[in-house]
């Protein structure tokens, strides 16, 4: 054997090889990137609030808001996460293999891609395809138009059919496939507009619940004691109070907004998930592979985030899984009720709008309605899957 | 022996140091000369004293009511190119003596050398020690993390120590062909891997920073007897490559046997017996000793049953026994000087004793048994559940007296009525381990 002729190969001295620029730094490459974006928008954000007050931001070409701002940090956030997948192609196939087997969890994968690309581009894609475009009609949108494959009667409340009357009947027309409203909007620009909201409340409030949750959620689990004790009564605290009724306040007595009860649900929803995390921490902090970590002489913070945490993953997945529909619904209830700014038009604003002159106006509660409904449901069949597919012992490879 | 790149590294620096002898170390690696120099009288690692109490914490105000003696006291020395094992039972504090001895848990008392340097007190010392030392720690499974692959687990040490990438790879691929796995395992997830193949990944990964001492907690726990037998083997190969010390951590007398130069019998937190491993094993001289030796199987049948079986468990270390520690369960324990006993009577009249003062003599299950309340059938009873002597004399009026008592239900008066009426150098005092190469921590005159 080799070790009886050179013995000096088999002992290394352990020599750190060439770092290279991935090596040295002291952040991720990842998480440089995330700061680099994050830095970007605040620029952004902040040349908008005191340079150009009424005008464009240079290269943005679309008028934003606070809550656009808070949206693209958070798309930061999902890239960052993402980010593995895109430098590993095996990690990629392994997911893709696993999520393969699961077709509903494929639908609503791709039915909350299409979700999202309605969110951030619909708009834009719309005035494009110039659908709904009230461009070349002389009173701008009609209101309560039917959609395009049905009728209805004329009454006191449809004023005006687009169409020539069919008898007493009026037909839609497919310049508004969908229909319009009874205050004179098209159906696809408010559905597409409910799809921005929603995406915006559940991915922002996501980017501010998951890390808040995960971190006291493990910092408690893993130091114990009195750092557990006084968080978890914290915690205990903030479940006295609902965020619902943190956000119904907040916008009484400020401003209604989506910003106030995106931030609002950010910071004071995030104790039941940090509580789930922290049971699921604490049955890993006293595993083997933390020891092991310790005594490889790796620093507490290390080991949280590079142990405790991944572990977790399974129960974030599903907490947040859960806790998103459940925050659309709450934001399309908000708006049904009438306490948000009725600018930002959710679905929830919409439905109300549609049972003021419900039967009649069916479409528009409907086509509100079925977007809503779809976006619960896809959001938690895909987190139950998501728990299954990011969890490495479901799978054994031969 | 001289290798150029050694001196880039300080810790590879002491550890090619300790291989090669002291003239030609103390030229060729200044920074830890002096280190050397006093190390070369020294065992590589001494530990002198370890103690590690976990304070017991009850009420509204957490006040401190007691004190578990998981180690207590507990001394031994390795030296370099030893390995020492550890045996005795669950719950006797062996793996408290490795995680305390390597600093992962503060010891409250005593002291740890190791390379002549001591640990603990400064930061420095923890550091050099987490640097040159390794853990091999008990399940295979739970030992590894199972969202991250094997090989990232191995080269975990390494990663800690700022070695990059491409050099972990290299390292780890090395490593898992030097303890029996391919390279291919890298990628491989715990969950993927055998029993055997884990263990292996947990030994590799003990290996990547070059230790001078690494600490096998259990290494053949949960495995078949085949696998067992692998792994001794790998480990003493890579024993004999790497020029390894090790403590070697054991319930399984034979694993010991077979693995260690020498060894330490733990029995509740303190060392009763130490010697080399043939001798001890084969002559031991403390009961404890001898009943662990007796319970390792033997394929005769035809063989006598162990004599020397022990029943029990270790008793409660936040309660430990006054005296010798071990009396409670000791088969050859030294009867009262002035009742007629024997050994085992005596042990029936402890047990007794034991049990009162825990609470645990079942009188109402005595009860139901002879069906009739009157003391005497249940005194009888008592007696025969216990076994008990009925020795003439003081002693015999006194535990008659006391399983009185017993039945009553005065279970204080009984213990103390027995306690003094049945003194032994056992009870009284905890005998002192002697000096020297064999030692061993008991009454009993050596035979």
């Amino acid at each position: 054997m080799s070790r009886a002729h050179d013995s000096s190969d088999d002992r290394f001295a352990v020599d750190p090889g060439d770092r290279g620029v991935a090596d040295r730094l002291a952040v991720a490459p990842r998480t440089l990137a995330l700061l680099v974006a994050w830095t970007v928008l605040a620029a952004a954000a902040l040349w908008e609030a005191f340079v150009t007050p009424t005008g464009l931001v240079p290269f943005w070409g679309v008028t934003t808001g606070i809550i656009e701002y808070l949206y693209y940090a958070s798309l930061a956030v999902v890239g960052w996460v993402l980010a593995p997948l895109a430098r590993r192609p095996d990690l990629r196939r392994r997911y893709w293999r696993r999520l393969r087997r699961r077709p509903a969890a494929l639908v609503s994968a791709a039915y909350l891609l299409l979700l999202w690309y309605a969110a951030t581009f619909g708009e834009r894609t719309l005035s494009l395809l110039g659908i709904e475009s009230a461009d070349d009609l002389r009173y701008g949108v009609p209101a309560a138009q039917p959609p395009a494959w049905t009728g209805v009667e004329m009454s006191p409340t449809i004023p005006y059919c687009q169409a020539s009357l069919d008898g007493d009947v009026c037909p839609g027309t497919w310049h508004f496939p969908l229909g319009t409203t009874v205050d004179g909007h098209g159906m696809i620009h408010l559905i597409v507009e409910g799809a921005r909201v929603a995406v915006q409340v559940s991915l922002v409030t996501a980017a501010l619940v998951v890390p808040t949750a995960v971190f006291v959620g493990t910092v408690a689990a893993y130091y114990g004691g009195r750092i557990d004790a006084v968080l978890m009564r914290y915690v205990d605290l903030q479940r006295v109070v609902p965020a619902v009724f943190v956000v119904l306040l907040v916008q009484e007595t400020f401003s209604r907004s989506l910003v106030t009860i995106v931030v609002v649900f950010g910071l004071f929803d995030w104790d039941g998930t940090a509580r789930l995390v922290r049971s699921a921490a604490a049955s890993r902090v006293d595993a083997g592979y933390v020891r092991a970590a310790r005594d490889a002489g790796m620093s507490d913070a290390q080991i949280v985030r590079r142990h405790v945490v991944p572990n977790v993953s399974d129960t974030v997945v599903a907490a947040v899984a859960n806790r998103m529909p459940t925050l659309v619904l709450v934001e399309a209830g908000i708006a049904y009720l009438g306490f948000t700014n009725p600018l930002a038009r959710s679905w929830g604003s919409t439905i109300a709008i549609g049972f003021s002159q419900f039967p009649e106006l069916w479409w528009t509660v409907a086509f509100a309605a079925i977007p809503l409904v779809c976006t619960v449901a896809a959001m938690s069949v895909l987190g139950d899957a998501l728990r299954d597919v990011l969890d490495p012992r479901t799978e054994v490879r031969r | 022996m001289n290798r150029p790149d050694s001196s880039a590294d300080p810790g590879a620096a002491a550890r090619e140091a300790t291989a090669a002898d002291s003239e030609s170390s103390a030229a060729d690696s200044g920074s830890t000369a002096d280190g050397v120099d006093d190390a070369d009288r020294e065992p590589l690692v001494v530990v002198d004293g370890l103690e590690k109490h976990y304070p017991v914490r009850s009420g509204v105000l957490r006040r401190r009511t007691g004190t578990v003696r998981a180690v207590d006291g507990v001394s031994f020395a390795i030296e370099r190119g030893e390995a020492l094992g550890l045996i005795g039972e669950s719950g006797s504090g062996k793996s408290t003596v490795a995680e305390t001895l390597l600093h992962l848990q503060e010891p409250t008392g005593g002291t740890v050398r190791f390379d002549g340097r001591p640990v603990g007190d400064g930061g420095d010392g923890v550091d050099d020690l987490r640097r040159r030392t390794a853990m091999v720690f008990q399940d295979p499974s739970s030992s590894l993390d199972p969202r991250t692959t094997a090989g990232e687990s191995a080269a975990e040490p390494l990663r800690v120590r700022g070695v990059a990438r491409r050099r972990r790879r290299e390292r780890v691929a090395t490593l898992f062909e030097r303890v029996g796995l391919t390279a291919d395992h890298r990628d491989r997830y715990p969950h993927e891997l055998s029993g055997g193949q884990k263990r292996r990944v947990g030994i590799a990964r003990a290996l990547a920073l070059d230790p001078a001492f690494v600490v096998l907690d259990e290494p053949t726990a949960a495995l078949d007897v085949s696998v067992q037998a692998e792994i001794l083997d790998l480990l003493a190969d890579l024993r004999d490559a790497f020029d390894l010390s090790m403590l070697f951590i054991s319930h399984d007398v034979s694993v010991v046997r077979r693995a260690c130069d020498r060894v330490a019998v733990l029995y509740a937190g303190e060392v009763v017996e130490t010697g080399p491993t043939g001798a001890v094993l084969d002559d031991p001289a403390h009961p404890y000793t001898r009943a662990l030796a007796a319970a390792v199987p033997t394929p005769d049948p035809r063989a006598d049953r162990p004599r020397h079986s022990l029943s029990g468990a270790v008793p409660d270390p936040a309660d430990p026994p006054d005296g010798c520690r071990f009396h409670t369960r000791c088969p050859e324990v030294i009867p009262p000087e002035d009742a007629d006993l024997t050994s085992a009577e005596y042990g029936a009249v402890i047990d007794l004793r034991v049990d009162l003062a825990d609470g645990e003599v079942g009188l109402d299950r005595l009860r139901t048994r002879v069906d009739g309340a009157d003391a005497d059938s249940l005194a009888r009873a008592l007696r025969a559940e216990y076994d008990l002597p009925d020795p003439d004399g003081d002693a015999g009026r006194a535990l008659s007296a006391a399983v009185d008592e017993a039945v009553v239900g005065d279970d204080a008066a009984a213990v103390r009525r027995i306690r003094e009426a049945f003194g032994s150098p056992c009870v009284r005092e905890n005998p002192e381990r002697g000096e020297g190469d064999r030692s061993s921590a008991c009454h009993l005159p050596p035979e």
